[in-house]
């Protein structure tokens, strides 16, 4: 086991130090580089000195050397909106962010998981159809067009929740909504297929031989075996909902980094750009490592590979 | 006199064994395969290997065919090295040495037609001048292998064991090869099925000239059609002969055991090979 | 000779009334969308930039607005109909350009690397992991970002989009169908292995890919609507479904039909797809079929 969990790090490691080469090459290809270190109004003596500081005039191998060691050592350039170092911008606005993926994977995981089950419990009815048929209409949305629906009900018609903005908990409310929904999707449809899966197995058969109500039986025997796969889904699911973030953060006005690198974009600061970039891959590398490890830990039948 | 049309000189290969990680560790079992085999097959006769599952006769069937390389030892066609030949290409090889066996369902394409396979193998080798040409020579050899003409459009899976082995006997003759290996063609057939096909493959050899290395763990289909025997056991030829001399009197004790476990005469389709191209053990 | 040959499944009639209605449905909106894609220009009933200032931000028919624009205009008094079925063709044939160069890339390195174990296999392993470190979105935004906007790149970048998902698939078909008799029968026969991979291999391989590009289409198709949508996509003057509803998210509470419109049109759209996918892959499974 410690052999594979040492060969997903050497893998992750690859991506990372790959993702940080495509960055420096496009960086490279994209035109002047000092365009995204220094601020706009930079005099010409601190363009020259930034540009041997820099070691610019270098062969490419001497500045990717620097480059890496300039980023191992935090310095990520800087932002074009207000010249602060652009790794300490990124991260200020990154709490927003993870406050709202959390939520939004909690909802995703009590709605999807809990409607999963459902459906599989009454298979084949009219409900196990319409939850079916909602999580194919949720992933066939747009997540900008929920974000509006979203916006038109609650902000618009009912005047529950504000339209924007991120200071206070009910802001969180809609965004963490929006993108929970459509992982609630994914999950709901995974669930059902792992339950109905873990329903033909024969510990099952077993266990409903004794006298248990059939939602006991789902409840607590069928539910944490058909879950665990799900972790086999983390990766996918977060990406899709770090990508998502971008959307729904610009249009709610959440304050996170998906907004922030949607505005960097437009403004085309390639510092920020690169050090969002960069730590997203990191935090995806990460996650998916440790789903693995956590998926070889939590099921028994993978930990002691003798058995096998 | 001529050169056979096969010729296996201590032909020798072994398969891999899988090694452990572990530096004190020494592979486990035998090395299963073909430890040394010399065999000759005269033109337009059929030699018949008999051997229980394990012996090493399909690795020697494709050693035969060039599928592997020997790891010792010399394959001969009519007198040319297998390996010359493989030089020239896998195409000039396959107009000689066509191979049937003993899956049909596998050597089909299951989401081709039968007819277009056979029209495609002419295909390969530019035979025929026109489209409808090798149309009609696919047609004239399902005929030829006792199918109807309907077969043309029906694929793999719409037809019997008995007419699949049937069209992929017709696929490997549709080239006129001159040596044809049989890789146990029968032994996924039903019995009553079986002497239908085994006498196909006498007939066309009859009206084809073929040479026929005829390879099966049964003895009895084994000892129907061939001329000349050979008994593999372990990878080697326990013992050799005219097919008459070796079921009537059986030198070694193997094939004893082999033909004492039939019961019953064998039945014979063959004649007796000619005293000169007897082969001696 | 002539010969009496079966026709396929489709050909049989009454075939499609078997199908479900759902997949019918699906079948017939696509169907519509196909239509409208490639006659627009002829089928609108006003010019996508005919701006009309006294016509402006009429509400659709059924909301207090006229037939005259049935779904409404936007704030330069532009038919939201007119622009939304240009904006389909836009779309669409967008979508499809990137779905196609994504297919075509993902079979050809799936392919490959069912050929060729060894480098190309790992190089190819590698990739995949990559492409699983960062969110297509972020990678875009950030090619993006680098490069400015064009349509072309625009499109080849969206080209990238779930090629690995192809690859995996084809690798997994394809290194099993090689490993069936036919394949070494054909090499008996002296085919090359280029017949064996184009000519038998693919063709086994492809019910997959179909199933698989009904998948990514309707994905791809959101990718683009969401970058337009951020304003980062195709560009004004250019009509995309998403940038209409970009260009119509400033006045969602007093027009919301600018937005909406649109994005009910996408969604229908990759609602369709997605059916048609579902039924698709139940219809070619051989674990269910005839034969």
């Amino acid at each position: 086991m410690i052999r594979v969990l040492l060969t997903n790090l050497a893998r992750g490691l690859l991506a990372i130090v790959l993702t940080v080469t495509f960055v420096f090459v496009i960086l490279r290809v994209a035109g002047d580089p000092l365009t995204m270190i220094l601020p706009l109004e930079a005099s010409q003596e601190q363009v020259a000195a930034t540009r041997a500081e820099w070691g610019l005039d270098q062969p490419l191998y001497v500045q990717y050397a620097s480059y890496v060691t300039k980023l191992l050592t935090g310095d990520f350039g800087r932002s074009n909106a207000d010249g602060r170092p652009a790794l300490s911008v990124v991260l200020e606005k990154t709490p927003a962010t993870m406050v709202l993926m959390a939520t939004g994977m909690t909802l995703a995981l009590v709605l999807g998981i809990g409607t999963g089950m459902l459906a599989a419990f009454y298979r084949g009815s009219v409900i196990d159809r319409a939850i079916m048929g909602g999580a194919v209409l949720v992933h066939a949305m747009p997540g900008f067009l929920l974000c509006i629906f979203a916006v038109l009900l609650f902000a618009v018609q009912l005047g529950w929740l504000p339209s924007g903005g991120g200071s206070t908990p009910l802001h969180l409310i809609m965004p963490a909504l929006v993108i929970g929904l459509s992982a609630a999707g994914v999950i709901a449809r995974f669930v059902r297929s792992s339950a109905l899966e873990v329903l033909g197995q024969n510990y099952i058969r077993v266990a409903s031989i004794k006298p248990l109500p059939r939602w006991y039986l789902f409840a607590f025997h069928v539910m944490p075996n058909a879950s665990l796969p799900l972790l086999t889904l983390v990766g996918f699911l977060l990406g899709g909902m770090i990508g998502g973030a971008a959307i729904v953060e610009s249009v709610f006005a959440w304050p996170g980094i998906g907004r922030f690198l949607v505005t960097a974009v437009a403004k085309r600061d390639l510092a920020t750009v690169q050090t969002i970039v960069i730590l997203v891959s990191v935090t995806m590398v990460t996650a998916n490592l440790v789903a693995d490890l956590l998926y070889t830990v939590v099921d028994p039948r993978l930990r002691n590979r003798r058995e096998a | 006199m001529s050169a056979p049309a096969l010729a296996l000189d201590g032909v020798r290969y072994l398969h891999p064994q899988t090694r452990s990680w572990l530096p004190w560790a020494h592979p486990r079992g035998k090395a299963t395969g073909v430890e040394e085999v010399s065999l000759t097959v005269a033109a337009g006769t059929t030699l018949g290997l008999i051997g229980e599952s394990g012996c090493g006769k399909s690795t020697l069937a494709s050693l035969i065919m060039g599928d592997r390389v020997p790891q010792a030892g010399q394959i001969a066609l009519f007198g040319t090295h297998l390996s010359q030949r493989l030089g020239q290409g896998r195409k000039a090889l396959a107009r000689e040495l066509q191979l049937v066996a003993q899956d049909p369902f596998g050597s089909m394409d299951p989401r081709q037609a039968i007819g277009p396979q056979l029209v495609e193998t002419l295909d390969v080798h530019d035979e025929g001048a026109s489209t409808p040409e090798r149309r009609d020579r696919a047609l004239a050899m399902l005929v030829q292998v006792g199918l109807s003409e309907v077969t043309y459009d029906r694929l793999p899976h719409q037809l019997s064991g008995g007419q699949r082995q049937r069209a992929a006997i017709a696929r490997a003759l549709i080239l006129k090869p001159k040596i044809l290996v049989c890789d146990e063609p029968v032994s996924a057939l039903d019995v009553s099925v079986q002497a239908q096909v085994l006498n196909l493959l006498l007939d066309l050899q009859q009206q084809m000239a073929l040479t026929m290395v005829f390879i099966s763990h049964d003895i009895r289909v084994v000892g129907h059609m061939s001329h000349s025997l050979a008994v593999m056991r372990a990878g080697r030829i326990v013992e050799q002969g005219a097919a008459e001399t070796v079921l009537a009197q059986p030198r070694h004790d193997y094939t004893r055991t082999l033909s004492a476990a039939v019961p019953g005469r064998i039945s014979r389709a063959v004649p007796k090979l000619v005293p000169q191209l007897e082969v001696v053990s | 000779m002539t010969l009496a040959t079966a026709a396929p499944p489709w050909r049989r009639p009454g075939w499609l009334a078997r199908q479900g209605w759902p997949a019918i449905a699906a079948m017939a909106v696509i169907a519509l969308y196909i239509v409208v894609a490639l006659t627009a220009p002829w089928l609108a009933p006003y010019d996508f930039a005919a701006i009309d200032l006294v016509a402006r931000n009429a509400p659709p028919v059924g909301f207090g607005g006229t037939w005259a624009h049935p779904m409404g205009t936007d704030d330069l008094g532009r038919d939201v109909l007119s622009r939304t079925m240009i904006s389909v063709r836009t779309s669409l044939a967008v979508a499809l350009v990137a779905s196609l160069v994504s297919l075509i890339i993902g079979v050809g390195l799936g392919l490959l690397s069912a050929r060729r174990r060894g480098f190309a296999d790992g190089a190819i392993r590698v990739a995949v992991d990559v492409n699983a470190a960062l969110p297509f979105m972020i990678l875009a935004l950030s090619v993006l970002a680098f490069f400015g906007n064009n349509m072309v790149l625009f499109v080849c970048l969206l080209g990238l989009y779930g090629w690995e998902r192809y690859t995996r698939l084809v690798r997994a078909v394809a290194m099993a169908e090689y490993q069936k008799g036919y394949v070494a029968a054909l090499r008996r026969i002296g085919a090359s292995e280029r017949r064996i991979a184009f000519g038998h291999v693919l063709r086994n391989v492809l019910p997959v890919i179909i199933v698989n590009w009904t998948v990514s289409l309707p994905e791809v198709i959101l990718l683009e609507s969401s970058l337009s949508f951020l304003g980062l996509g195709i560009q004004p003057p250019n009509a995309s479904l998403g940038n209409m509803v970009g260009l119509g998210r400033d006045s969602v509470v007093t027009a919301w039909w600018i937005a909406t419109m649109p994005g009910i049109t996408i969604l229908i759209l990759t609602f369709a797809v997605s059916v048609l996918g579902d039924w698709l892959r139940d219809y070619t499974d051989p674990s269910l079929s005839q034969g």
